[in-house]
């Protein structure tokens, strides 16, 4: 098992005191200033997030929430309603919701793979050795220690957002946020970087939100599925899908073609394509 | 192969014409086309002259004559040199250093002797010594001033190179400017600006004629080949300029409307009056302190080697004034 | 590890001719017969106007070895690395104030469409008016010439960041001045790199400009009054021997900023041009 809380200042803490939820969303409302005009994108979300839970949150596109998950990890404030992590109001970005974007170029181009996770740990405090071997050690587990003194241009796409998850989770976050981090690869290494993390949270016992517009990635990665509708978007309803079976199994048809119905139910949406899913 | 025949017998047919058009040219009288240069200042009165009363012109009709102002004698110089300008007016001072270094120039006709004055604006700077460490400037490194002001420091300081270390090349306007609103301690400049700074509240901390005695200040040079081409025409330009001082001498009121219409009507008649009689500046050919002024570049190592008398740097109309 | 790629022996197909000799050899053929047309030009010209290559060397030969080239050249320098490590600094506090309001922004703005296209030898007589006829006058005049474009290509870069690499600089806990440090500055370097060395380019070619006009007479003095001072005693192959010097120069400092790339930009893979 890896030791995974080494000594470190401003810890990020892993449970409320009362054990209640890491996150707590209530009547939020997001929107942003086009010109003079004010335009809504969530109308009211609400919906908590347990320790340990895996929640992927989906929605048609521009439903709004890429929108709530800079919300949550501060880089928007909301127009109304409250956000609270570990009991905490959350306002500016911090490493305790790490979080882990769509694009490639999300790594420093200058710090070898290697430097890019180590850093942010030397920014919180750790010293050079603990931040050296923490990172090594989130390497090994993304399967990157080989490549640890690359630079960020020699990688794959795939590579990328493997170092990019290391860099998140050496941060020991509270919650980890994911905004589609693997709708820029191609299927193969999709389903790949799905079992890999997978993997990895379950070893690190991390807790996870995850933005997708994929069912089929939800179906695979996900604890519970919070569905947003369309904008000005609201919680449509919120399944759990951690007990389902393997996707040849009914329970999974189902769940998958409920999801379904419930993303067509604002708009004529075409056929969901099957390209996430594990087969 | 007919055609590379053809094509050569053309070309062999023209130079033959050629160069019989340029034997037939020969011993001209004149050039057909002449580029005179000089620069701006007082001391090219007897060219500007020249130029208004259209003198060349009218004594030579085939000859077209193009006149130049030009910022410095540098560019004169290379003009020269490179046959772009047949008639150039520079200092003494640049033209000691172009001839020995072998620029094929000799002077055709002095155009002045000048007594330059080392201004300064400065109550506390009186004399030479009082020039240490200052600034000073003068229009560049080879002009008389430069080099009368290394005589004046090896007279006064005990080496020529006293007072190197404050030297500034500046042209003369700027230069009085500067000494004018004090960025400069001293100008060693010429008329008409000396007359100006003067004016203007400064005072004379030395005069050359003090160091070289009664010497040059601005001549017409050209080079041998010129003249060995058109001597007619060279021994008419000698005679020219003599004529144009002579006026001066005579008619300065005259002269002064000539140079302030030349000149845009700023300065005045009347100052130009004041300059061209002040005694600063005597119009003759005759040289004077080619010698002396040789020797001293000489010994000070700013130029390679001596002429054996003074007519080696001068053109034969000049032998009869005497010169020094 | 990557595979070896060895295993299969592709062959380029071979050029003919010219292309197939190499670089040295090439570029050295070249340069033998400009070198020769230089020579025959002088000749044609006169050594007064033009020395031979023959005649150059000399002169930079002897230039160097009793020091005059030496003295002079250092002067230059000396004069334009401070000028421009003023200007660089002055532009990265300009650009660092642009980057973090508003008011910075369009300060910076302002002052460098109004300030940029001035070229150095024009303000010099203001410059002298301000600062008296020394040393920093020249320094101004060459901080004026490097600002703007250092001001200009870091400000680009700046602007032309990623903003995710940003967002992740807020996320891991940077405060904004580390942010500007550590993550706009090196994603910035590309473009400073750049605009240094345009920065460096309009330097040289400004302080040896200045020192034309300048014009110090007497013993001091930089590389441009050397070559001045030989124009004007009609010492051609010296004046030649100074203009080799500052192409020379231009190569070595070509080299260096070359360095300086391979060693971050192209190490990074960051290289825009």
């Amino acid at each position: 098992m890896i030791p995974l809380r080494s000594r470190r200042r401003a810890a990020a803490p892993r449970e409320t005191s009362e054990g209640g939820p890491l996150l707590r969303i209530e009547r939020v409302q997001l929107g942003y200033w086009v010109d003079a005009r004010f335009h809504l994108a969530v109308a009211e979300a609400t919906f908590e997030i347990q320790p340990r839970e895996k929640v992927i949150v989906i929605g048609p596109s521009g439903c709004g929430k890429s929108t709530l998950l800079k919300a949550i990890a501060g880089f928007i404030a909301p127009a109304s309603g409250s956000i609270s992590v570990a009991g905490r109001s959350t306002l500016a970005p911090g490493p305790d919701r790490a979080i882990v974007f769509q694009e490639f170029d999300q790594l420093f181009p200058w710090k070898t793979v290697l430097h890019n996770v180590a850093y942010p740990l030397r920014v919180n405090g750790h010293s050079r050795g603990e931040a050296r071997a923490t990172a090594q050690q989130f390497l090994e587990l993304t399967h990157l220690a080989h490549a640890q003194d690359r630079y960020p241009y020699q990688l794959s796409g795939g590579m990328k957002q493997r170092v990019a998850i290391a860099r998140a989770l050496a941060l020991d976050p509270t919650i980890l946020l994911m905004d589609e981090p693997f709708g820029a690869l191609d299927a193969i290494t999709r389903q790949r970087l799905q079992l890999e993390l997978n993997r990895i949270v379950a070893e690190t016992r991390a807790t996870l939100m995850f933005v997708t517009h994929s069912i089929e990635e939800a179906l695979v990665l996900g604890n519970r599925v919070v569905v947003l509708g369309d904008t000005p978007s609201r919680v449509l309803e919120i399944v759990d899908v951690g007990d389902l079976g393997g996707p040849e199994t009914q329970e999974y048809g189902a769940m998958r073609g409920k999801l379904r119905d419930l993303l067509a139910v604002d708009r004529e949406l075409p056929e969901e394509e099957e390209d996430g899913g594990i087969n | 192969m007919k055609k590379l025949i053809s094509i050569l017998a053309l070309a062999g047919l023209a130079a033959v014409l050629g160069a019989a058009t340029a034997l037939g040219d020969g011993k001209q009288a004149a050039p057909s086309k002449l580029t005179i240069a000089y620069q701006p200042g007082l001391g090219y009165a007897p060219l500007i002259l020249m130029k208004q009363q259209r003198t060349i012109e009218k004594q030579f009709p085939g000859t077209q004559v193009e006149w130049k102002v030009l910022a410095s004698g540098t560019p004169i110089t290379n003009g020269v040199i490179s046959g772009d300008i047949q008639i150039g007016a520079v200092g003494v001072g640049p033209m000691l250093v172009g001839w020995a270094r072998g620029v094929d120039w000799k002077v055709i006709a002095p155009l002045n002797d000048g007594d330059l004055w080392l201004m300064a604006k400065n109550p506390d700077i009186r004399t030479i010594a009082d020039l240490r460490g200052k600034r000073i400037a003068t229009p560049t490194n080879t002009s008389i001033q430069a080099v009368t002001l290394r005589k004046m420091a090896e007279a006064k300081l005990g080496s020529s190179k006293a007072l190197d270390s404050g030297l500034l090349a500046m042209d003369h306007p700027d230069g009085m400017q500067a000494l004018l609103t004090g960025q400069i301690d001293a100008h060693f400049t010429s008329p008409p600006f000396q007359f100006q700074e003067r004016a203007r509240g400064a005072h004379i901390v030395a005069r050359s004629y003090n160091y070289f005695g009664a010497h040059t200040f601005l001549v017409t040079v050209m080079t041998q080949k010129f003249y060995g081409e058109y001597p007619q025409f060279a021994r008419a330009f000698y005679r020219n300029v003599a004529n144009m001082q002579k006026l001066i001498k005579a008619n300065p009121d005259r002269v002064a409307k000539i140079l302030s219409a030349d000149a845009g009507g700023l300065p005045t008649n009347r100052q130009f009056k004041q300059w061209l009689v002040n005694p600063a500046l005597n119009w003759t050919t005759r040289p004077r302190g080619l010698m002396r002024t040789a020797n001293f570049m000489r010994r000070t190592d700013q130029i390679g080697k001596m002429p054996g008398s003074w007519k080696e740097l001068v053109f034969p109309p000049v032998y009869p004034t005497k010169g020094s | 590890m990557e595979a070896s790629t060895s295993t299969v022996a592709f062959t380029r197909p071979r050029p003919l001719g010219w292309a197939r000799l190499p670089v040295w050899l090439r570029r050295g053929i070249i340069g033998a017969i400009l070198i020769v047309v230089w020579h025959l030009y002088a000749v044609h010209k006169g050594p007064l106007l033009v020395a031979t290559p023959w005649q150059t060397a000399e002169a930079f030969y002897d230039g160097w070895k009793n020091g005059n080239l030496a003295s002079q050249t250092w002067t230059t320098l000396r004069l334009l690395l401070e000028g421009v490590a003023i200007g660089a600094l002055v532009a990265a506090g300009l650009t660092a104030f642009a980057t973090l309001s508003k008011v910075g922004e369009d300060l910076l703005i302002l002052l460098t469409s109004v300030l940029n296209p001035l070229p150095g030898v024009a303000i010099l007589p203001l410059a002298m008016l301000l600062f008296g006829l020394n040393e920093s006058a020249l320094r101004f005049v060459i901080a004026n010439a490097t600002i703007w474009p250092i001001a200009i290509a870091v400000s680009t870069g700046f602007k032309t960041t990623n903003p995710t690499i940003v967002a992740v600089g807020r996320n891991i806990g940077l405060s904004r001045g580390r942010v500007i440090t550590d993550v706009l500055a090196p994603a910035a370097l590309p473009y400073a790199i750049s605009g240094l060395k345009t920065a460096w380019a309009f330097g040289w070619r400004t302080i040896i400009a200045a020192e034309l006009v300048f014009g110090v007479a007497g013993s001091e003095g930089g590389l441009g009054n050397y070559i001045n001072n030989a124009r004007l005693y009609f010492l051609t192959p010296q004046m030649f021997a100074g203009l080799v010097t500052i192409a020379l120069l231009g190569v070595v400092f070509e080299t260096l900023f070359g360095a300086l790339e391979r060693r971050t930009v192209v190490r990074w893979g960051m290289k825009t041009s």
